[in-house]
C-alpha cells in the first residue's frame, strides 16, 4: 500500500470569516498529521479594490442598513489589515503545532489566484463557505471552483468538522482511490473507524474489492466497515445512521463533475477530502 | 439570771431517724416531684397551662432552689401531649429574591419536600437535556432556523439574479454589501466604466441605486426576522421545557395538596425553570461566575434557587419543643442571615437564613436565664418585640443600626406562638416591674420558689426521697437512715432555722456529692453519718484560711478580745463575715467613753464613714431608747462615743445596737462587764431585744475563741429570744454547754442583759418614778443627774460678774 508521503506541501486559503479559523485550524492540524509544511494564502479580491474606485461605489452597512461611500485607500487599508491579523494568527497556529508554515499575499481574483498558488502544493485547504454574510449557500464558488479546476488535492472544510468520528471513505478501486485509502486510514487514527464505501459494477466486484480492502488494512488498527454505495443512491443515505468526521474520495484527474462535486458538498455534512494522485511519481504508484 | 441560760437541747434540734421505715436511700423509690414549692408549681401550672396572650411565666427565687428544673420537669411532662408545631422552610421569592418566602406545612413534611426539590433539580438535568436532545426538537428547531435563513437567502438570491440579469454584480464588502458593473463576470475597472457613455453610466448608477435600495429594504428586516425567530425557538423551549417539566412537578404536588402557599410556590418553581430552561442544558458557565456564587464550589450555582432551607422541623407526634437557651445573644433567638466572603464580597441568599430558638421553641416553651438575656446586648428588646408582635423577624443587627452596608435578606417573618419562662433572681423581677412598662404585660404570672420550708415529718420523708432521687441521677453511692437524718440537719442549719429546711437543692447536691467522695476515701458503702460530718468538716477546713487567721490573731492578741474579768464599757460583739459560701462569726470589741456633751451618741464607725445605714440607724435607735428611759424630764447632758474596736473594712447590720448599748449603760454606770460573754441581737427604742441573723455562726465563732483559751465555765453567748428557734449548733458546742463549760442565754430586755453582763441588778421604776439607787438604771440616771448639774454650773454665770 501506497504512503501518505507524497503530501509534502499544503495550501491554506484564508480570509477573516468564522469559517477560515476552522479552515485554518484543520489544515494546520493535518499538515502535523501528515508532516507537511504549510502555506497560508490571502487574496486581495481586485474586484473589491475595483469597487471601490468607481465613482459610485458605495456600500450598504450591515449593522444600520445604511449607505456609505467606498474609498479606495479605506479598502487598501482594510485588506492589509486583514492580511496583518490573518498572518499573525496563522503564524501562531502553526508554531504551536510545530509546523513549518509560509504566508503570503496575492492580489487579484480569488479563485485565479488560489488555483495558481495550488499548482505549487499537494493539498489545497479551502473553507466550503467565504464570507458572504446573508448568503447561505451550502458550497461557495470558489471552493467549488477549486474543487473542479484544482489539479491537486483539495480539501474542502465546514464548520461541524470532527475527526472523533469515524472516517469515511469512497472507494471505487481507481488509483486516485488508492491513493485515497494510505490518507483516509492515516486521518482514522484518532476514530480508530473507517466506513468504506464501495462503489462497484455488482456485488461480485464489490466483493473483491472489499477482499483487497481487507488485505491491505488487516495490520492496522483501525476497525474497517463496508458499504455498498450504489451508482443511483442519494448521497446523503450514505452517512444516514453516523455523520463522519471526514469523507474522502479518491478523485481523477480530469475532475468530479460539476454536478457531482456539488452534490456530495451539499450532502456532506463535514469536511470533504478529494485526493489526487501526483502528476509524476511512478515509484510511488500503487503496486 | 441562770433562768434565761438554754439547755444543750434547745440549742440542737436532731432529726428523728426512727420516723424513717427505710435502712438506706436504697429502698426509697425514685421520686420526681418538687418538694415545698407547692406555690411556685400551682403558679407554673397556671402560666402553662392559660393561653392568652402575655401570660408568660417569671420564676423567681434564689439561684439552686429548683426554678429550672422545676420548669423543666413540669414542661417536659406536658409538652408531649400537646399537639405537635409545624414545619417551617425559606425559599426562593421569585419575584423579590432579597425577600425569601416562609413556607409552614404539617411536620414532617418540610424535609420531604428539600428532598423532593433536590431531586427535582438531580432529574431535570437528565429529563430537560433529553428533551431538548431529542430528534423532534432538533427538528423543529432547525427548521425554525432554516426557515430564516431561506427567507434571507431567498431575500439575497432574489436580488442578486435581478442584479446579474443588469450586469451588476453583489459583492460583500469589509462592511457590508455593495453593487458593481461587471464584465465577464468580474467588476469592471474604473477606466472600463468612463468609456461608457454617459447615459450608460447614468442608467448603470440608476439600476444599482434601485438595487441597494431593496437591499437596504431586506436588510432592514433581517434583525424583525431574527427577532421573530428567536421568538418562535424561545416557544419552543418553552413548550419543550413545559412538556418535559411538569410531570415531575406534579409528582411531588400531592403530599402539599391542602397546602395551597406550597402548590403556590411549586407553580412559580415551574415557571421559572420553563422560562429558564437553559440553566439545566450543558454549557461552559464562567469560572468568574461560579466563584461569585455564594453556593461556593457548586458546580450548579444559580440553580441555589430552587433549594428548600428548612428551618424547623419536627417528627409528627414528638409534642410540644422545650427549648432551653444556653446563650441568649440577640442572633441565637432570632436567628440570623449569615454570609460568605468571596473576592472580597459579602455575599447571601436564603439558603443561608439559620433559626433562633424562638424558631426551635415556636408552638412549645421556651427557657431563659432573665440575668442572661438582659446582659446580651439588644437581646431583651428583640424578645419583647417578637412577643408583643407575635412574629419572628430576622434582621442583622448590622442592617438594623445601619452598621454595615451589606446588602442581605428581609425573610418573610415567622408567627410566633411560644410561652417564654424567663429564671431569675428576686431582686431582678422586681426591678423589671419597675421600671420596664413592658414587661408586665408580657410577663404576667410569676411563680415565686421559697428559700426554705417546714421541717415537718412529711417533709423530712419527702426530702429523704429527694436525697434518694439525686443519689439515683448522680449515681452516688446509697446515704443509710443516719446519713439522712444528718443531712436533713445540715439542711436546716443552712435554712438557719432548726424549724425548716434549706430549699437550695445545689448546695444539698453538693453536699451529697463531697459526701459520697469521702465515703469512697473510707471505703463505706452505704454513706454513713460519719461521712456526711467528715464533708462538712471538711468543707469548713478548706474555706477556713481567713477564720483560722482571724482566731490566731486574736490568740496573740494582735486583735484584742478578752474573754475574762470584768472592764467597764467594753464588751465583746458578734459579726458574721461571709465568704463566698462559707460564713462564720468574729468577735469584736466595742467601746463606749462618756463625757459632759450635749446629749449626742457619737457613732465613730458613721463619722469615718465606715458604718452602713443599717448600722446607724442601730445607734440612732439606742440613743433614742437612752433619751426616752434616762431623760425624758431632765437634761440629756452627756457625749458618748461608740466604736468597733480594730475594725478596718467597715460595720454594717443593727445586730451589734444590743452589745453598744450594754456598753453606754455600762460606761453610764461605772459597772463592769463580764468579759467572759458577748453578745448579738439588736434593739428597739423600748428596750426589747431583737432577732438577728447567722446566730450560729456567731455563737460559734466566739465558742472556737473560748475554747482556744480555754473554756472556765463563766463564758458564754447572749443571743435574743427570738433567735432561740434558730439554733442548730455544732455538735462541740452543744457539748460544752451541756458540760456546764460554756452557756448560751436568751434575752428579751436590756434590762435582762445588763444584769447578766454585770451581775448587777437593772432596777425598776418605784411608785415615785425612781429607780432603786445601786441598780444599774439607778446608777446611770445618777450619773446623768450629775452630767447635768455640772452642765448648770458650767452654763452659770461667775458669781459677782454681774456686778
Amino acid at each position: 500500500m501506497i504512503n501518505t508521503g507524497w503530501i509534502r506541501h499544503i495550501l491554506v486559503g484564508l480570509d477573516v470569516s468564522q469559517m477560515s479559523t476552522a479552515v485554518l485550524h484543520t489544515a494546520v492540524r493535518l499538515s502535523a498529521f501528515l508532516k507537511a509544511d504549510i502555506t497560508g494564502l490571502f487574496v486581495e479580491d481586485i474586484n473589491l479594490i475595483r469597487l471601490a474606485e468607481l465613482p459610485f461605489s458605495s456600500e450598504v452597512r450591515y449593522l444600520t442598513a445604511g449607505t456609505r461611500p467606498l474609498h479606495p485607500e479605506q479598502i487598501q487599508q482594510v485588506l492589509h489589515s486583514h492580511a496583518t491579523w490573518l498572518r499573525y494568527e496563522f503564524g501562531q497556529t502553526a508554531n504551536e503545532r510545530a509546523v513549518k508554515w509560509d504566508f503570503r499575499v496575492a492580489r487579484g481574483f480569488v479563485s485565479q489566484e488560489l488555483l495558481a498558488a495550488a499548482h505549487q502544493s499537494d493539498l489545497l485547504v479551502i473553507g466550503r463557505l467565504s464570507s458572504h454574510r446573508g448568503v447561505h449557500k451550502r458550497v461557495g464558488s470558489t471552493a467549488l471552483t477549486a474543487v473542479q479546476q484544482a489539479a491537486t488535492s483539495v480539501l474542502v472544510v465546514s464548520p461541524e468538522a470532527d475527526f472523533s468520528h469515524p472516517v469515511a471513505l469512497l472507494y471505487d478501486d481507481s488509483t486516485a482511490a488508492a491513493y485515497a485509502l494510505p490518507i483516509a486510514l492515516s486521518l482514522a487514527q484518532l476514530s480508530k473507524q473507517l466506513t468504506v464505501f464501495i462503489r462497484a459494477q455488482d456485488e461480485q466486484e464489490a466483493a473483491r474489492i472489499q477482499h483487497n480492502l481487507h488485505t491491505a488494512v488487516h495490520d492496522t488498527v483501525i476497525l474497517c466497515s463496508y458499504r455498498r454505495w450504489l451508482p443511483d443512491q442519494n448521497l446523503a443515505q450514505l452517512w444516514a445512521e453516523q455523520t463522519p468526521g471526514i469523507v474522502v474520495l479518491g478523485d481523477g484527474r480530469e475532475g468530479p463533475a460539476t454536478s457531482f462535486a456539488d452534490q456530495l458538498l451539499h450532502a456532506a455534512p463535514c469536511p470533504v477530502l478529494f485526493i489526487r494522485p501526483p502528476v509524476v511519481s511512478a515509484h510511488l504508484h500503487p503496486a | 439570771m441562770t433562768h434565761l441560760s438554754l439547755p444543750a437541747e434547745k440549742l440542737f434540734t436532731p432529726c428523728d431517724i426512727s420516723q424513717f421505715d427505710f435502712e438506706s436511700t436504697a429502698e426509697l423509690n425514685e421520686f420526681d416531684e418538687i418538694i415545698g414549692q407547692d406555690r411556685a408549681v400551682s403558679a407554673i401550672q397556671f402560666g402553662m397551662g392559660i393561653r392568652h396572650e402575655g401570660f408568660n411565666l417569671f420564676a423567681i427565687g434564689p439561684n439552686g432552689t429548683g426554678r429550672f428544673t422545676a420548669v423543666h420537669q413540669f414542661l417536659t411532662a406536658r409538652a408531649p401531649s400537646e399537639p405537635t408545631p409545624a414545619d417551617w422552610c425559606y425559599v426562593h421569592n421569585f419575584d423579590q429574591p432579597h425577600a425569601p418566602n416562609a413556607l409552614q406545612m404539617p411536620p414532617g413534611l418540610a424535609p420531604q419536600l428539600q428532598q423532593a426539590m433536590q431531586q427535582l433539580v438531580e432529574d431535570l438535568f437528565t429529563i430537560i437535556p433529553t428533551a431538548f436532545t431529542s430528534d423532534e426538537y432538533q427538528a423543529q428547531r432547525k427548521n425554525i432556523t432554516a426557515a430564516l435563513k431561506e427567507k434571507e437567502i431567498q431575500a439575497l438570491e432574489s436580488l442578486k439574479d435581478e442584479a446579474d440579469q443588469r450586469g451588476i454584480a453583489l459583492l460583500q464588502t469589509p462592511g457590508g454589501f455593495a453593487f458593481a458593473p461587471t464584465k465577464d463576470g468580474n467588476v469592471i475597472t474604473p477606466e472600463e466604466f468612463l468609456r461608457l457613455s454617459t447615459s450608460e453610466q447614468q442608467a448603470l448608477e440608476k439600476d444599482i441605486k434601485k438595487l441597494q435600495e431593496s437591499l437596504q429594504k431586506i436588510m432592514q428586516q433581517v434583525p424583525q426576522w431574527h427577532r421573530e425567530t428567536q421568538q418562535r425557538l424561545k416557544e419552543l423551549d418553552q413548550e419543550i421545557a413545559a412538556f418535559a417539566v411538569k410531570p415531575v412537578i406534579d409528582e411531588i404536588r400531592p403530599p402539599y395538596a391542602d397546602l395551597p402557599d406550597v402548590l403556590a410556590y411549586l407553580d412559580t418553581v415551574e415557571a421559572d425553570i420553563i422560562q429558564n430552561v437553559r440553566d439545566f442544558l450543558p454549557s461552559e458557565e464562567s469560572p468568574l461566575a461560579d466563584m461569585m456564587s455564594p453556593a461556593g464550589g457548586s458546580s450548579r450555582p444559580r440553580l441555589a434557587r430552587f433549594q428548600v432551607n428548612v428551618i424547623i422541623t419536627h417528627e409528627p407526634d414528638e409534642g410540644a419543643p422545650v427549648v432551653h437557651e444556653e446563650l441568649p445573644t440577640y442572633p441565637n433567638l432570632l436567628g440570623r442571615v449569615e454570609h460568605i466572603s468571596q473576592m472580597g464580597t459579602l455575599l447571601t441568599d436564603f439558603t443561608l437564613i439559620k433559626p433562633g430558638t424562638l424558631h426551635k421553641a415556636n408552638g412549645g416553651y421556651l427557657i431563659l436565664d432573665a440575668r442572661k438575656v438582659l446582659l446580651q446586648p439588644f437581646a431583651w428588646e428583640a424578645l419583647k418585640q417578637a412577643l408583643r408582635s407575635k412574629e419572628i423577624r430576622i434582621e442583622s443587627l448590622g442592617q438594623a443600626y445601619s452598621l454595615i452596608s451589606t446588602v442581605s435578606l428581609e425573610p418573610e417573618p415567622i408567627p410566633l406562638h411560644v410561652k417564654v419562662v424567663l429564671i431569675g433572681e428576686r431582686l431582678l423581677y422586681y426591678l423589671l416591674c419597675a421600671y420596664d412598662p413592658d414587661f408586665t404585660e408580657l410577663f404576667k404570672v410569676a411563680a415565686d420558689f421559697e428559700d426554705e420550708m417546714p421541717r415537718s415529718p412529711e417533709n423530712n420523708l419527702a426530702y429523704a426521697r429527694l436525697i434518694a432521687n439525686l443519689v439515683h441521677k448522680e449515681g452516688l453511692r446509697n446515704f443509710d437512715r443516719a446519713a439522712v437524718g444528718r443531712i436533713l440537719e445540715q439542711s436546716a442549719r443552712l435554712a438557719q432555722d432548726a424549724e425548716k429546711l434549706t430549699t437550695h437543692m445545689q448546695t444539698v447536691t453538693d453536699l451529697l456529692r463531697e459526701a459520697d467522695y469521702w465515703a469512697g476515701v473510707n471505703g463505706r458503702d452505704p454513706i454513713t453519718a460519719a461521712d456526711v460530718e467528715q464533708a462538712l468538716a471538711a468543707q469548713l477546713q478548706r474555706a477556713g484560711r481567713v477564720r483560722e487567721r482571724l482566731l490566731e490573731n486574736t490568740l496573740r492578741e494582735t486583735l484584742l478580745v478578752d474573754t475574762d474579768g470584768a472592764v467597764v464599757g467594753q464588751i465583746n460583739g458578734l459579726s458574721v463575715i461571709d465568704l463566698g459560701g462559707q460564713a462564720f462569726g468574729r468577735p469584736s470589741r466595742i467601746t463606749a467613753r462618756v463625757r459632759l456633751g450635749k446629749g449626742e451618741v457619737i457613732d465613730i464607725e458613721r463619722q469615718v464613714e465606715m458604718g452602713g445605714p443599717l448600722h446607724s440607724k442601730g445607734v440612732l435607735i439606742l440613743s433614742a431608747f437612752l433619751g426616752a428611759r434616762y431623760a425624758a424630764e431632765r437634761p440629756f447632758s452627756l457625749s458618748a462615743s461608740l466604736v468597733f474596736e480594730q475594725s478596718y473594712g467597715g460595720v454594717d447590720g443593727d445586730s451589734a445596737s444590743s452589745a453598744e448599748l450594754y456598753a453606754l449603760l455600762s460606761a453610764l454606770a461605772d459597772a463592769p462587764i463580764k468579759q467572759g460573754l458577748a453578745v448579738t441581737g439588736s434593739v428597739n427604742q423600748r428596750g426589747q431585744v431583737q432577732a438577728i441573723g447567722g446566730v450560729n455562726e456567731k455563737i460559734e465563732g466566739f465558742f472556737d475563741l473560748c475554747q482556744a483559751r480555754g473554756l472556765t465555765g463563766n463564758q458564754g453567748v447572749l443571743i435574743p429570744t427570738a433567735n432561740v428557734k434558730h439554733l442548730m449548733l455544732r455538735q462541740d458546742v452543744v457539748a460544752a454547754v451541756a458540760a456546764g463549760q460554756f452557756a448560751i442565754y436568751a434575752v428579751s430586755t436590756i434590762d435582762e442583759g445588763i444584769e447578766l453582763l454585770t451581775g448587777i441588778t437593772a432596777g425598776e421604776l418605784d411608785g415615785d418614778g425612781r429607780y432603786p439607787p445601786g441598780s444599774i438604771n439607778g446608777r446611770v440616771v445618777a450619773r446623768l443627774e450629775t452630767l447635768a448639774a455640772k452642765q448648770r454650773e458650767f452654763m452659770a454665770p461667775p458669781e459677782g460678774g454681774d456686778k
